[in-house]
């Protein structure tokens, strides 16, 4: 069951080399409807809604102590409905676009091969291999079509988080090596060890290190605006949309767990502090910017800032409330960056002193966008206020000076957003907006549709995505 | 010991056909004899030669590393195979001899039971190298190469005679368990430990541990770039695989005499190295300082020595050997086709010959221990041999294996990235069938072993 969420991307990524051109196309439907389907499957078969749904195991090698044993239960199923969602959904742009490339949908099956293995995976090393799988489609991606000094930004980007992963591979190895004879990587065994305070806190700093660079948190997010903007759209959707997931739900399952002790809960109220820095820092830069791509890089590190700290509270809320958001993040930013994407290929640009006046021209496109851009700023009934309600409440529990830090949040991502909205749609029809093509095609209008009611329907019915990991936060928090 | 028969025999044919009219069948048959070699070493027993005093013996730790260097010294001919369609060589003959009788030194180098053989396997191995290293007769750089090795070469060798004869004078053996169970004693004599250091630092010039290793860049620049394929991976095999056993049989770890000097060698070894070959503007020279900076990885395995270091050993030097003869594969290439050996020369290989240059692009991600390859499982187990006490070595290696991503993605960043109008792009020339082989082979095999390390380990037990 679960294999076949690790499979059939691996083996299309091989496959669509061997097709000729002209069935890339089909190939690459046929692939989309198929992992979305086979994933529609095994959310059908869940049976009870107790921790863990599925679990299995597969023994590579009997040298290695670890082994792919995959586990599916309320943390992992939302990350992994997302990742098959956007998949799908950045193909479908893909193809809307005419890109012909075939090495592109190869890699991006890579991707969606190492994206899955590291939401499903249980084992240490295992989640480290995929997690480093990861790295190299999204490598290729940057630094073949990306644009501007992509070589030198993508080399940036890789070896701050190849640097990351890196301190968390010593912190599993250190956790391995503590166990009695006989242990091994699985999840079970790796935290159920005795540690000294200080050693907790270095091994719970490793991990954090390689979460907090994939977040990124303030401090480790130097790579992060670079990266987002000198990559192509779909480049940017993997990164901002799923990739920064991985992080978030990290701390879920790899972080959380060695998190005890007086030096531990130091670093969680350090960690919580840089999160809301973030915050307050990314809304601030985010404010200043004309690129639109770069407003949206920082908004999303204003976001997922938000989230982390919710995480890094331990409450029932901020747990729920993360997850819930993770999924409404990535939902949210792949609908702006693809309308950003349809700006840049009708009109020509991306500078919001170039453009305006959209609104007149496609009034459709404004209308999609307009509901993007609310669900962001999280306005009631749209999906980002359930989520962000829950992650602001599980602050306050925490203590009131953060809640009020990161509750400015709201106010932030009203003012960039709607100054992007109102630059780049409404005001005078500037010389590129009259002289682009306002049209949108059936697959497009089709596109944003589902984003839109991606908004609309969370926004009125969170309980979609929060009763799935219910039972599991539950179980966890009470365990803890 | 048929293996070596079998091996010396495909040698002097190689001569002899060479010298009767027969010169397009030299290589084929060379290939053709190290497989045999190869099918027989499979089939042979693990026993003591007992004809030969009892001096070598084939243990299944010799049996592994012998075969990975005669699959690696294939692939060199293999390599070999694709030059000669393009230009004549007289000499080709000669040269696959030398290696052939090189090749048995390294053989003897894996069962040795008796520091003489030992002695006598280092010279097999390295005098016809001399030769090889300046093989390109016209070339100043190959000449310069040839005497370098030749002068480096019989100093480590001479200073390891001398701490052999010291050991000797203290242990009255040169049998090498008596000499492993003097070793073992709480107290030993200063003779023996001034001994053992000397062997030490003779091996550490063989292995181009850093500070001896002034040689390395030059003669892998020097010698043709097929010669030098065998000297980065057969002779470090070969290097490796008798200072492993060399080190383990002088026992008693922590007293040993060694330890302190291995602990400085391979700090040295791994931070110069590896930030010498951050600033290296040749294809070869880097490759010759990532092997520096390797044998400073797989000098970390001596530091704690247990039977299952062993196969983890074994695993790191296949996965580094498969990977350098895939880059090197890819160099000849370039040459061939007159690109300089610059980083420049791979620019848009990756467009040209996307099929040979992703076998390319593997080697290098396994060199750079990224996961699914066998690099990173070699680097894993690395980390998992150090204990925590350790931390620092596993500090080093994390430190470099990041810095290291930046050199070898300068060829991989070439290859795919690069927007320059390089000749690899003018030229359209097709890569040999044979190029493709071995860049295919050691790409596949890299995966393969990667994903199921099994196949490999479990030979070991």
């Amino acid at each position: 069951m679960l294999i076949g969420l690790i499979l059939f991307p691996l083996i299309f990524s091989l496959m669509i080399f061997i097709l000729p051109k002209n069935l890339t196309k089909y190939a690459t439907i046929f692939y989309s409807v198929f992992s979305l389907s086979w994933m529609g499957m095994v959310v059908k078969n869940i049976s009870s809604w107790t921790n863990p749904f599925f679990t299995e195991n597969y023994v590579f090698s009997s040298n290695l102590p670890s082994s792919l044993l995959l586990v599916l239960d309320g943390i992992s199923l939302i990350p992994i409905l997302l990742t098959q969602l956007l998949i799908a959904l950045i193909l479908w742009m893909l193809l809307a676009n005419q890109k012909e490339d075939k090495s592109t949908y190869s890699l991006i099956a890579l991707m969606h091969f190492g994206l899955n293995g590291v939401f499903l995976c249980a084992d240490a090393l295992g989640f480290y291999i995929f997690w480093e799988v990861t790295l190299i489609p999204i490598y290729f991606i940057c630094a073949i079509w990306g644009e501007g000094k992509r070589m030198p930004i993508t080399l940036k980007f890789f070896l701050y988080t190849f640097i990351g992963s890196l301190c968390m591979l010593v912190s599993f190895l250190y956790l391995y090596q503590i166990q009695p004879e006989g242990g091994n990587f699985s999840i079970a065994n790796i935290f159920n060890v005795d540690m000294s305070a200080t050693a907790r806190f270095l091994v719970a700093l490793g991990i954090f290190i390689g979460l907090a660079v994939k977040i990124p948190i303030f401090g480790f997010h130097n790579w992060q605006a670079d990266t987002y903007t000198s990559a192509p759209f779909y480049g940017s959707m993997l990164l901002a949309g799923i990739m920064l997931k991985m992080g978030l739900y990290g701390m879920y399952r790899w972080l959380s767990p060695v998190f005890a002790g007086p030096l531990c809960c130091d670093l969680q109220w350090y960690i919580i502090i840089l999160c809301i820095i973030g915050v307050v820092y990314g809304a601030i830069i985010a404010i200043t910017q004309t690129d639109l791509k770069r407003i949206l890089a920082f908004s999303s590190f204003s976001h997922v800032g938000l989230i982390a700290a919710g995480i890094m509270t331990f409450s029932h809320s901020g747990w729920q409330g993360g997850l819930l958001q993770m999924f409404v993040h990535g939902l949210n930013i792949v609908g702006l960056f693809y309308i950003v994407n349809l700006i840049e290929q009708k009109y020509g640009s991306r500078d919001l002193n170039k453009l305006g006046g959209i609104a007149t021209q496609n009034k459709w496109l404004a209308i999609y966008g307009m509901i993007l851009v609310l669900g962001t700023t999280a306005l009631p009934l749209t999906n980002g206020f359930p989520g962000e309600f829950l992650l602001l409440k599980s602050m306050f529990e925490y203590q009131f000076l953060t809640a009020l830090f990161a509750g400015t949040t709201i106010i932030w991502c009203a003012v960039y957003m709607l100054r992007l909205y109102q630059k780049v749609f409404f005001g005078e029809e500037s010389k590129l907006v009259l002289s682009g093509d306002s049209s949108l095609s059936s697959i497009e209008h089709f596109i944003l549709i589902i984003f839109v009611l991606g908004v609309l329907v969370l926004g009125i019915f969170p309980q979609l995505i929060l009763g799935l990991s219910e039972s599991t936060v539950l179980n966890y928090l009470t365990q803890k | 010991m048929s293996v070596i028969i079998v091996i010396l025999l495909t040698a002097i044919l190689v001569l002899f056909l060479h010298i009767f009219e027969g010169r397009q069948w030299v290589n084929p048959l060379a290939i053709l004899g190290l497989s045999l070699s190869f099918i027989i070493l499979c089939l042979e027993n693990n026993s003591l030669w007992g004809d030969y005093s009892s001096m070598i013996y084939m243990t299944q730790f010799a049996k592994v590393f012998t075969g990975t260097a005669i699959i690696f010294t294939i692939l060199v001919f293999f390599i070999n195979q694709s030059r000669l369609k393009l230009e004549e060589d007289t000499n080709n003959g000669d040269k696959l001899g030398l290696v052939l009788f090189s090749l048995c030194g390294a053989i003897l180098l894996f069962t040795f039971t008796n520091i003489t053989m030992l002695f006598l396997g280092i010279e097999i191995l390295s005098i016809p190298l001399y030769v090889i290293a300046s093989s390109s007769k016209h070339d100043l750089h190959s000449n310069e190469a040839g005497l370098k090795y030749f002068l480096m070469g019989s100093f480590a060798t001479s200073i390891i005679l001398f701490g052999m004869a010291l050991i000797f004078g203290a242990t009255n053996s040169l049998d090498i368990m008596t000499i492993s169970e003097y070793f073992s004693q709480a107290e030993i004599s200063k003779m023996a430990a001034l001994g053992a250091f000397f062997v030490g630092i003779g091996f550490f010039f063989k292995v181009a541990a850093i500070p001896f290793h002034f040689w390395t860049p030059d003669v892998y620049e020097g010698t043709p770039s097929i010669w030098a394929t065998y000297f980065a991976t057969v002779v470090k095999i070969a290097s490796f695989g008798a200072f492993f056993r060399l080190y383990i049989l002088l026992g008693n770890v922590d007293n040993s005499p060694l330890y302190k000097v291995l602990v400085l060698i391979i700090i040295l070894t791994v931070v110069v190295g590896t930030l010498t070959a951050l600033v290296q503007e040749n294809a070869k020279r880097m490759i010759a300082y990532s092997s520096i900076v390797n044998s400073g990885f797989l000098l970390m395995f001596f530091l704690n020595p247990s039977s299952d270091i062993l196969s983890y050993f074994g695993l790191f030097i296949l996965g580094y050997g498969l990977a350098t003869i895939g880059i090197f594969s890819a160099i000849v290439y370039l040459e061939s086709i007159g690109n300089s050996n610059g980083f420049e020369g791979f620019d848009g290989l990756g467009r040209s010959q996307p099929l040979f240059s992703l076998g390319v692009a593997i080697c290098l991600l396994s060199l750079a221990g990224i996961p699914l390859t066998v690099g990173f499982l070699g680097k894993f187990y690395l980390l998992m041999s150090l204990s925590f006490d350790q931390w620092w070595m596993i500090l080093l290696v994390i430190a470099s294996s990041i810095i290291s991503i930046v050199y070898y993605f300068r060829i991989f960043n070439g290859m795919y990235f690069s927007n320059k109008k390089a000749s690899a792009i003018v030229a359209p020339e097709v890569v040999s069938p044979y190029l493709n082989f071995v860049v295919g082979f050691c790409a596949l095999s890299l995966i393969i072993i990667g994903l199921f390390p099994d196949f490999y380990l479990n030979i070991f037990q």
